[in-house]
């Protein structure tokens, strides 16, 4: 049994929706895509937001991993479906998605919100496809690459020719003023972004300007490639929609994590990637069955004294009920108008918001079931199997008829057709190759290497961010005396600091010689780094 | 809704109640024995879930009976 008839015969056999794509001459496998029949109701039970995002490194073949999940009403991530694909062009992302759409039950059933990142093959593909839903954009890595391209681009004083004498006290002054200069800006970017009407946000987008004023090729850049999709990730307009606080991909990213946990290596094949995602989803679907029983069961206290909630506990799930209490909270301690309010909850979570409840506590109605969008009401796995008026009689018919007037070489094709639909487990198909590395000199093997870990390359905002790290200027590395006892050096800062209070002698690193020694010292010596401790 | 009744069908699955998803004497036991040969949680799950597929364990179960086993409590 080949690795591929083995996967297709367990995916049958564990009742799988699969489809699989080859390639033109139908020998080797290109995308393949499943997903789990209990997927497939959670789905329909909770279509609102779904987030996609590909991973890398989970198998031999360097297919990517194309991933699909939701989010339950009790705020848990359930996969919707794998895909392995073998390019990521628009032309498989629409493949996949078309797939999925086809998973949904009915046209009422579409996803209001769908998160990605900025991978323009996966947004055109999925605009076109669910063209009633929103696609949105994750803001976080588009904050952290305005940020790293702030870094670059944004020197306050660029970097003398080579040559000119440089005081070196100044090169410091304007460091620390780089480093300023790039918060005032990440600053503005996060005001921006985080601003919750249209007006505050061209309010803010001139403040942001006015930030960057001197670096007009910075704003170019931000103007040309980020805020031309404002639509999507800035929060005056993803406020609007439904998006049940999913205005990340994190949930996603997080779904990858626990799935390389079980994969453990990079260079498995197909189906042992299979079998670890089936004990993935074993495990998953078992947790969200017990979220759902925790959240019809257990009641929290603190909503008991509440008049106006009583009606929901226990329909409601616990997050929901959170949400409803905190706009409580605030509804008390606000004097809410209507204009004031914003309604975010209202459009955004789909719970009743500030202005609704205060309403409602003035008038002394209770929050009705209603007032709750079914998201948050569903604590269960609906969904039943749509089995009913399903006749292949019709085809059935037809190929026999084919099968009496055909030539034989005919009969033969069609046998054969048949028959791949027949035992989908006899496929002939190929695994692709594994991809051959056609450019540049083949690299050297280093043992050290880590071939099979599943871990990301980090993205090139993180190598910057690692190069500048935010939190405290980057000093020169200070050159220690190499001594033995440094390696001993386990005494705590409070002696350090106690000693350089009141200085025994000025002598520099005395610091970094325990207390009790520093009598005896008479000079340190401060060798040069050339790994002879100044003995030549 | 109005009358006071559930507005959901009652679960076939009691997944999260107490009762439900308790381990019997045997699954415990394994999982003390699989605790031993430093076995993960999460793959201890994964296998009580294989040996038995109606099971309706979580996590947390398995957690509990780790605790209770590492304190020197008897576990039944």
């Amino acid at each position: 049994m080949t690795e591929l008839q083995y996967l297709i015969s367990m995916l049958v056999e564990h009742k799988y929706v699969h489809y699989i794509r080859c390639n033109s001459e139908e020998t080797t496998l290109e995308d393949i895509i499943f997903s789990h029949p209990e997927s497939i109701k959670l789905l329909n039970t909770f279509p609102t937001v779904l987030v996609m995002d590909s991973t890398y490194k989970t198998n031999n073949y360097r297919l990517s991993l194309f991933e699909i999940v939701g989010c339950t009403s009790t705020k848990m991530t359930y996969s919707v479906s794998f895909a392995f694909l073998h390019f990521e062009l628009e032309d498989n992302f629409t493949w996949a998605l078309t797939m999925v759409k086809g998973l949904l039950s009915s046209k009422d059933n579409m996803p209001k919100v769908i998160v990605t990142d900025r991978d323009g093959a996966l947004m055109n593909a999925a605009s076109t496809l669910f063209p009633e839903t929103y696609t949105m954009l994750c803001f976080f890595p588009i904050g952290k690459n305005v940020r790293a391209k702030c870094i670059m681009d944004c020197k306050v004083h660029p970097k003398p020719p080579k040559g000119a004498i440089v005081d070196k006290k100044e090169l410091k002054k304007n460091k620390v003023k780089n480093r300023e200069v790039v918060e005032k800006v990440v600053n503005a970017w996060r005001e921006l972004v985080e601003s919750p009407t249209e007006e505050s946000y061209a309010s803010n987008l001139l403040k942001f300007k006015e930030v960057c004023m001197p670096f007009s090729e910075f704003i170019a850049y931000v103007e040309t490639t980020v805020l031309n999709l404002k639509e999507k990730f800035v929060r005056a307009w993803t406020n609007k929609v439904m998006h049940l606080g999913c205005r990340t991909t994190n949930i996603v990213e997080s779904a990858h994590g626990v799935l390389k946990k079980y994969l453990t290596s990079s260079v498995g094949d197909l189906a042992s990637c299979w079998d670890e995602i089936h004990k993935m989803l074993a495990v998953q679907f078992g947790e969200i069955q017990g979220s759902f029983g925790r959240n019809k069961m257990v009641l929290e206290h603190k909503y008991k004294s509440i008049k106006m909630m009583r009606e929901l506990e226990g329909y409601v799930s616990r997050r929901a009920l959170k949400f409803i209490y905190d706009e409580l909270k605030r509804s008390k301690t606000f004097a809410v108008d209507k204009e004031d309010c914003g309604c975010v909850k209202k459009t955004s979570y789909g719970l009743p918001c500030e202005c609704i409840i205060a309403m409602k506590s003035k008038q002394k109605l209770p929050l009705v079931l209603d007032d709750i969008y079914s998201h948050w009401k569903r604590l269960c796995v609906q969904g039943e199997e749509i089995d009913d008026d399903f006749f292949v009689m019709e085809e059935w018919n037809g190929i026999q008829e084919r099968l009496k007037t055909s030539p034989y070489n005919m009969k033969l094709y069609i046998k054969e057709m048949m028959h791949h639909i027949a035992f989908p487990e006899t496929t002939n198909l190929y695994p692709p190759s594994k991809k051959a590395v056609t450019k540049g000199e083949p690299k050297r093997k280093r043992t050290t290497l880590k071939v099979s870990s599943t871990g990301r390359i980090p993205s090139r905002w993180e190598t910057i961010d690692s190069q500048n790290p935010d939190s405290q200027p980057s000093q020169p590395k200070r050159s220690l005396p190499k001594r033995k006892d440094a390696r001993l050096g386990t005494y705590s800062h409070s002696q350090a600091s106690s000693s350089t209070s009141k200085p025994f002698r000025n002598i520099p690193y005395i610091s970094q010689i325990p207390n009790i020694m520093r009598p005896f010292v008479e000079e340190i010596v401060n060798v040069k780094g050339d790994g002879h401790c100044g003995f030549r | 809704m109005l009358c006071g009744m559930h507005n959901h069908d009652l679960d076939e699955k009691l997944s999260g109640h107490l009762i439900a998803g308790r381990l019997n004497a045997e699954e415990k036991k394994k999982v003390i024995d699989m605790t031993k040969s430093l076995t993960v949680p999460h793959n201890i799950l994964t296998n009580l879930k294989q040996s038995n597929k109606e099971s309706v364990t979580t996590i947390k179960q398995v957690y509990n009976v780790r605790t209770r086993w590492r304190k020197g409590e008897e576990v039944t």
